[in-house]
């Protein structure tokens, strides 16, 4: 089915406006309420309002797609769904009454909403729609997120393109730009970057140009998957909202925006700490945060605020997000629902491809078979009973997560990568903090602060989540000090890493309010004091932080990286294998750190906590670069050195770049000692804080002073307490259940992975898709595609590991050339195995040239196959060599007698009747001896002859080549002869160049002729153009004889071109009478080939305007070879043929017919060439005979003895 | 699922002309070579001299177009000459050109004349005549002596790797014609059996090749004038 085919019959625009606003559209084909199914998550996801469910065009197909860009205007691209509202619907809060829909959307939300975040909504005017991602119906009475609020989004921004600046809106996107060296060549594997607007903070380089979006291997969003949380596959932008039948997100429009579009905007791609962040759609840790006066956030620095069109690279990344971590703890997030609009704008950017990656199931929307195919890793969940959240209680989850950051002092769980896992439903119950006891915690907004414990979502009080949270310390804001040991430690790490384009961000990009750490208040007036908003919050919800939590939090909301520092020992005991002591350790002897964010986050007390990433999208990787530094390289390197610690020397001679990452932060860390180890403490996203600093900030604010307020206070804080951290993972954790099912990401990963994760038998699955380094590595070969992921050396099977060991002593083999004569002569190590198999194990070692058993297997049969190849061909070169020598040495040493004799044979027949009398046996052919039939030959050609009149013009055609010569030669002489005796002119012309000359050559003999002259009484020999006349060559083949025919009968230009010059250029002086009495006596034809006597006999004819009844008359006089022929037109044509003369024999009978042969010298002559004739023709019948006898009597006696 | 229409083949505006161009004058050269009764005489008449002018021009064209060859000829084995000594035919054959245009244009010009036998100088170009005469129509009628040799000596092994009915008769019928065309009294009964059959199997057959070429140039006419026949285009 096309496309086209599959496109609804008829647009939005003709809908009735009140269908429209209803959100019906399509409706005969797109109404289709979901089909039933048995999985009871996506049951109790199915969203309750407008319900407009997918064009068959928007739903998933069974493989990747290319999301094509958007073009500007969007009308055309934007689902149908989305085509509604644009333009149709009142700014809210609408001046005059809300249509009903509208009301309901709002009393929905408002009814859902917890009363703590009301109040900010309602804080800000807006002029923007909101769109509510479902609002929980009754079938999520299961759902124990069911009360959170739905995410929110301004969609006005992604609706208006003014608000989008008119240029592409993820142009920050900037971690695909690596993405852009290895273009594939099946673009159907792609996803422009500039779709993936929620993804920027995953890349700060360079932004994608506007019409150039960047295009990213889907295989490199592999590693988003821990970050999309219950999305792990990202197929469309479609699936964004809705997918098959499932049903889409429901638009709050009522929900109070809090910032204008141009701020939403503004903010959303700017400005908003999380814009950074990869949140991917649903996930969004923030999005059900109620944005609280985003308008009133401290306005960027002027100078540095880039045009809304060109949002700047992502510098922030990570550490835009610790940042403003506290605010979002708080709840005065500054731009959490722009978060949220930004990845919905990356989503409404999405073409709906037919298979897109599926980013994960946003809201209600992504309830179709794919999306759940996707979520099949809540399979694992510890709750199987549970339904999993859909991607709208995911989004309330959002809200879980946020508690996680109120009751963690460190604040670090409310990254979004720690929230999305959080919030997915993949909690441990055994580990994940019970956040039921998160009524007690104080509202986080001030108008909130006193709402009862009645508001508080359900989920929480029932206590869905494990109720292990202890008691922990009250989180006290962190203070400047921690802050200057952070600043300490990041000053000498830049120092040590030296400046880096990233690094070199400036300082304006980042908000003021960032910058300093202090948040406007006044700027904020419906929200409680940060600091004291915190302290209260995580002061009441810190009684339920489990102790592992607590001893990672310390007595302090915020990061205490130096009191980290202290209890990074700890932390390393518990490391990983990969992370610990053979990761970074190896190469170098400064102390482990785990630099990355998976490193860290393994440590997380809620590292155990399955996480949903090993859903991981088939083909998809995503740069992890973020910030100043090279994340996705120090993750490589991380790898790497896990990888191959031996080597760890050799590869860092050979990759320089991830290397010198490594090497500089591992030297940086050896420098600093507590607070980096405080950083390499840090959960999750802790390296990067520290990496991504801009390098001119001054130095007393420092980078990570530039951080949010909670982290200087933080500072202060005091020191972590070495809490017994939660067992480490087990060396083997029993790996994940794979993901079942329906998903097409499933088999998409079957495909796509050859080489699959053997170290997940080692790690937990979320934290090896967290290195970038085992992003998928493609291998390309034609069209298709093969994604291999870097796995440690521990974990790889025994077998490989010894095939990596003999290819590694097949690297030191010496320089071995192919052997002489073979195929590949002179290639040195044609057929060795790359050089870079014992390289580490990185991504570009892999892509350089590791082997696998069945390469190394499939080498081998090539090998067979060209050493046998080159045996065959040798052995066959002999062999010729030895029969072309045989053959030479046989031709030298064998002489045909037979041939030798046949030839001497012939030549004596020949020959003999010229030197002597004796072999005159035969008879001459006499006139008198004729048969009836040849003399009506002569008696024909005679008359035709005798027509001939004294100075009348004869045409005579020479159209036989030199190699005729000695059989018709002697013709045309007696014919020239007979012609100038009876007073002719002869007209001579010809076809053939040769011919016409040698015509010349022919008459002007016989003019000359002194016996010929004298036997007809000339005193002087006959004159060209006088006499006879050489016309010469008619050009043209068959077009020249027709035109020959054609010029006999009209005095125009044709009959000038052809008669007016002779061959040798001169006039000829003939008339038009003399032209006319060619037509009138018959044409005298000398052909020597069949296609001459053809051409001839068919186009020499009366043209149209010729008199009537007149015809051009022909005599033949032909070689024997076109005999056939010609006697054939004679027969069928006798009135214009009159008549033929064939070859020697009637040559001899003509000449001693008109008595040419009056000298006995001239008929000796012709005797003996009779008689020549005659032998030749007998001996060569009798060895034809001879010839075929014997050889028949041989075969047959061969036969005999076969037989 | 739908099936695909095939594709559109582009069409070609210049193969469009030639074909039309072709079609029309193929027309106009028919209906001038024999005068169609249903027309009236002028048309005929008209059709005929738009006919002979077409035909008239044909031979100019080739006449153009022998010359063209001579410059080809002359190009191609310039270009071989320069990997001399492997190209020495290419050299003798420019060499040979040359020299037999130099040598007729002075003759022509008469630089240089030949004299006949009287003394008086030549009116045919006597050394051209010569040249003709001397290489190409003796080298030719040595080349076609020397096949008599080899055919009567392939007629002669022709049976030795196998004897089949259609070997035996074909060296049968090649003897009886050799012996009968031999005007020996005693192998008389050849020359009879040579006449018949060229009379009646050797005359059916050519008669039937003939009418081959005649329906296979009508056919070829047909689609020329349909403009199924675009062979113009190369």
């Amino acid at each position: 089915m096309t496309e086209q085919n599959q496109r609804p019959m008829f647009d939005d625009d003709s809908l009735p406006a009140w269908l429209t606003r209803a959100g019906i559209t399509h409706a005969p084909r797109r109404a289709t309420p979901p089909p039933a199914t048995a999985d009871p998550r996506r049951a109790s996801q199915v969203a309750p309002r407008l319900q407009i469910t997918v064009p068959p065009w928007e739903t998933p197909q069974a493989r990747d797609l290319v999301i094509e860009p958007i073009p500007a205007p969007m009308d055309d691209v934007l689902p149908p769904w989305l085509r509604p509202f644009k333009g149709t619907l009142p700014d809210f809060p609408a001046a005059g009454p809300l249509p009903h829909w509208q009301t309901e959307v709002i009393q929905s939300v408002d009814a859902d909403m917890p009363t703590w975040l009301a109040p900010a909504l309602e804080a800000a005017p807006t002029d923007s729609f909101d769109l509510d991602f479902g609002a929980p119906s009754a079938a999520d009475e299961d759902n124990p997120f069911a009360d959170l609020e739905r995410p929110r989004s301004g969609f006005t921004t992604m609706l208006n393109p003014n608000k989008l600046g008119g240029t592409d809106i993820f142009a920050g996107l900037d971690w695909a730009s690596e993405s852009e060296a290895q273009t594939p060549a099946d673009e159907s594997k792609l996803i422009k970057t500039d779709q993936l607007g929620s993804l920027e903070w995953q890349g700060s380089e360079t932004p994608s140009s506007r019409g150039q979006p960047k295009i990213i291997h889907t295989d490199q969003l592999g590693s988003l998957e821990w970050q999309t949380g219950g999305t792990p596959e990202l197929t469309s932008a479609d699936d964004l909202f809705a997918s098959g039948d499932a049903p889409l997100p429901d638009f709050d429009f009522g929900t109070a925006q809090s910032a204008p579009p141009e701020a939403d905007f503004l903010a959303g791609t700017d400005d908003d700490p999380f814009a950074g962040l990869d949140i991917p759609m649903d996930d969004d840790p923030f999005a059900d945060v109620t944005p609280v006066q985003t308008g009133a956030l401290p306005s960027l620095p002027t100078e540095s605020e880039p045009p809304l069109a060109e949002p700047a690279p992502t510098s922030r990344g990570l550490l835009s997000f610790l940042e403003t971590t506290p605010e979002s703890a708080t709840g005065a997030l500054p731009s959490a629902d722009l978060a949220d609009m930004d990845w919905l704008d990356a989503a409404n950017q999405m073409t709906p491809p037919a298979d897109s990656p599926n980013f994960g199931a946003t809201a209600e929307s992504a309830v179709t078979d794919a999306a759940f195919a996707d979520l099949g890793w809540l399979d694992s969940s510890p709750e199987p009973t549970k339904p999993a959240p859909s991607g709208g209680e995911a989004d309330k989850d959002l809200l879980a997560a946020l508690a996680g950051l109120e009751t963690k002092p460190t604040g670090q769980t409310s990254s979004p990568a720690d929230a999305d896992w959080l919030l997915t439903g993949a909690l441990d119950p055994a580990q994940a903090p019970d956040l039921s006891t998160l009524g007690d915690l104080p509202d986080l907004t001030g108008a909130a602060s006193d709402q009862p414990t009645a508001d508080i979502p359900d989920w929480i009080k029932t206590g869905y989540l494990p109720d292990q949270l202890p008691d922990g310390p009250p989180a006290e804001p962190p203070t400047p000090k921690s802050i200057d040991a952070l600043r300490a430690s990041t000053e000498s790490l830049r120092e040590t890493a030296g400046p880096t384009p990233e690094s070199a961000q400036p300082a304006m990009e980042i908000p003021d309010w960032l910058m300093t750490g202090n948040l406007d208040e006044s700027k904020l007036p419906s929200l409680p004091q940060t600091s004291s908003l915190m302290s209260a919050a995580l002061a009441a919800a810190d009684e339920d932080v489990p102790e592992w939590l607590r001893g990672s939090q310390a007595s302090t909301s915020m990061p205490n990286f130096s009191a980290q520092a202290s209890a990074a020992p700890n932390l390393d005991e518990d490391l990983p294998d990969w992370l610990g002591t053979g990761a970074l350790t190896d190469s170098v002897d400064a102390p482990a750190k785990p630099l990355d964010a998976s490193a860290t986050t393994d440590k997380s007390p809620l590292a155990d906590v399955p996480r949903p990433s090993k859903v991981r999208r088939p083909e998809t990787a995503v740069d992890l670069a973020v910030g100043d530094l090279d994340i996705d390289s120090l993750l490589s390197s991380a790898t790497a050195a896990i990888d191959l610690s031996a080597l760890q020397a050799e590869s860092a001679k050979e990759q320089p770049t991830v290397e010198a990452d490594l090497d500089t932060l591992e030297l940086s860390t050896a420098q600093s000692t507590a607070a980096l180890e405080a950083m390499s403490a840090l959960p999750d996203l802790g390296a990067d804080l520290a990496l991504d600093l801009p390098t001119d900030l001054p130095p007393d604010l420092g980078v990570m002073a530039s951080a949010a307020p909670d982290l200087t206070a933080a500072a202060e804080a005091p020191a972590l307490p070495v809490a017994p951290l939660p067992a480490p993972p087990p060396a083997e954790p029993a790996k994940p259940e794979a993901p079942k099912g329906r998903g097409r990401g499933r088999g998409r990963k079957d495909r796509s992975t050859t080489e699959v994760a053997v170290a997940a038998e080692a790690l937990p699955e979320w934290v090896e898709v967290l290195k970038p380094s085992t992003g998928p590595v493609i291998f390309e070969i034609g069209d298709q595609k093969v994604a291999m992921e870097d796995q440690p050396i521990a974990a790889l099977p025994a077998h490989l590991r010894a095939l990596r060991e003999k290819l590694g002593a097949v690297i030191s083999l010496p320089t071995q050339l192919e052997p002489k004569g073979s195929t590949l002569e002179g290639i040195q190590n044609a057929l060795s195995p790359i050089a870079t198999t014992g390289a580490p194990s990185t991504a570009a070692a892999i892509a350089g040239g590791r082997r696998t058993a069945a390469q190394a297997r499939a080498v081998g049969t090539l090998q067979a196959i060209l050493s046998a190849q080159d045996a065959l061909m040798q052995k066959r070169g002999e062999e010729d060599l030895a029969q072309t020598t045989f053959i030479a040495r046989k031709v030298r040493s064998r002489p045909k007698l037979d041939r030798f004799l046949v030839t001497l044979a012939l030549i004596a027949s020949v020959l003999l009747p010229f030197f002597t009398d004796v072999a005159s046996v035969f008879q001459v052919p006499r006139p008198e001896t004729l048969s009836a039939t040849d003399q009506a030959r002569f008696d024909a050609f005679f008359n035709a002859v005798e027509s001939v009149q004294g100075g009348t013009p004869v045409l005579v055609a020479f159209d036989y080549a030199p190699s005729a010569t000695g059989e018709l030669d002697e013709l045309a002489k007696s014919l020239l002869r007979d012609v100038l005796r009876r007073g002719g002119r002869p007209v001579i012309v010809s076809t053939n160049p040769s011919s016409a000359l040698h015509a010349y050559g022919l008459i002007s003999d016989l003019a000359n002729d002194v016996a010929f002259l004298t036997s007809l009484g000339r005193a002087e020999p006959f004159a060209a153009r006088r006499d006879y006349w050489v016309i010469g060559y008619l050009s043209g083949g068959i077009g020249g004889v027709r035109a020959l025919a054609n010029a006999l009968y009209a005095d125009t230009f044709e009959q000038r071109v052809i008669f007016d010059q002779d061959t040798e250029g001169q006039p000829t002086g003939l008339s038009a009478a003399d032209i006319q009495a060619l037509r009138n006596l018959p044409t005298f034809l000398l052909a020597g080939a069949n296609e001459d006597v053809r051409a001839w006999v068919e186009q020499y004819q009366t043209p149209q305007n010729a008199p009537q009844g007149e015809s051009l008359r022909m005599v033949l006089m032909v070689s024997a070879a076109a005999s056939t022929v010609a006697q054939s037109y004679t027969a069928s044509q006798p009135n214009r043929i009159l008549s033929i003369l064939i070859g020697l024999r009637d040559s001899y009978l003509y000449a001693q017919a008109s008595g040419q042969l009056s000298d006995a010298t001239m008929q000796q002559n012709a005797d003996r060439r009779w008689q020549s004739v005659a032998w030749s023709a007998l001996m060569s019948g009798i060895i034809i005979l001879l010839g075929a006898a014997l050889n028949m009597i041989r075969d047959l006696a061969r036969r005999r003895r076969q037989a | 699922m739908t099936t695909q229409p095939p594709p559109r083949r582009r069409t070609n505006l210049r193969a469009a002309l030639l074909t039309a161009f072709t079609v029309g004058f193929c027309f106009i050269t028919l209906l001038g070579i024999e005068r169609f009764a249903p027309l009236p005489n002028q048309v005929n008449t008209l059709l005929g001299d738009v006919s002979r002018g077409l035909v008239q021009l044909v031979t100019i064209v080739a006449a153009l177009a022998v010359f063209l060859g001579v410059l080809n000829l002359v190009r191609v084995h310039s270009r071989k000459v320069r990997r001399f000594p492997q190209a020495i035919y290419s050299l003798l054959l420019i060499l040979s050109l040359f020299i037999v245009v130099i040598l007729h244009f002075l003759e022509r010009f008469g630089t240089l004349r030949a004299t006949d036998a009287l003394g008086a100088p030549s009116a045919a170009p006597a050394i051209s005549i010569t040249l003709l005469n001397t290489f190409q129509v003796a080298v030719e009628t040595a080349l076609a002596s020397l096949l008599f040799f080899t055919l009567v000596y392939a007629a002669f092994r022709m049976l030795r790797q196998r004897t089949t009915i259609w070997n035996v008769l074909f060296i049968a019928a090649v003897a009886v014609v050799l012996l009968g065309f031999s005007p020996v009294p005693s192998l008389s009964i050849f020359t009879s059996i040579r006449e018949w059959l060229i009379a009646v199997p050797v005359s059916a057959g050519t008669r039937g090749l003939l009418i081959g070429v005649g329906l296979g140039v009508l056919v070829v006419g047909v689609r020329v004038l349909t403009g199924r026949d675009r062979g113009f285009r190369e």
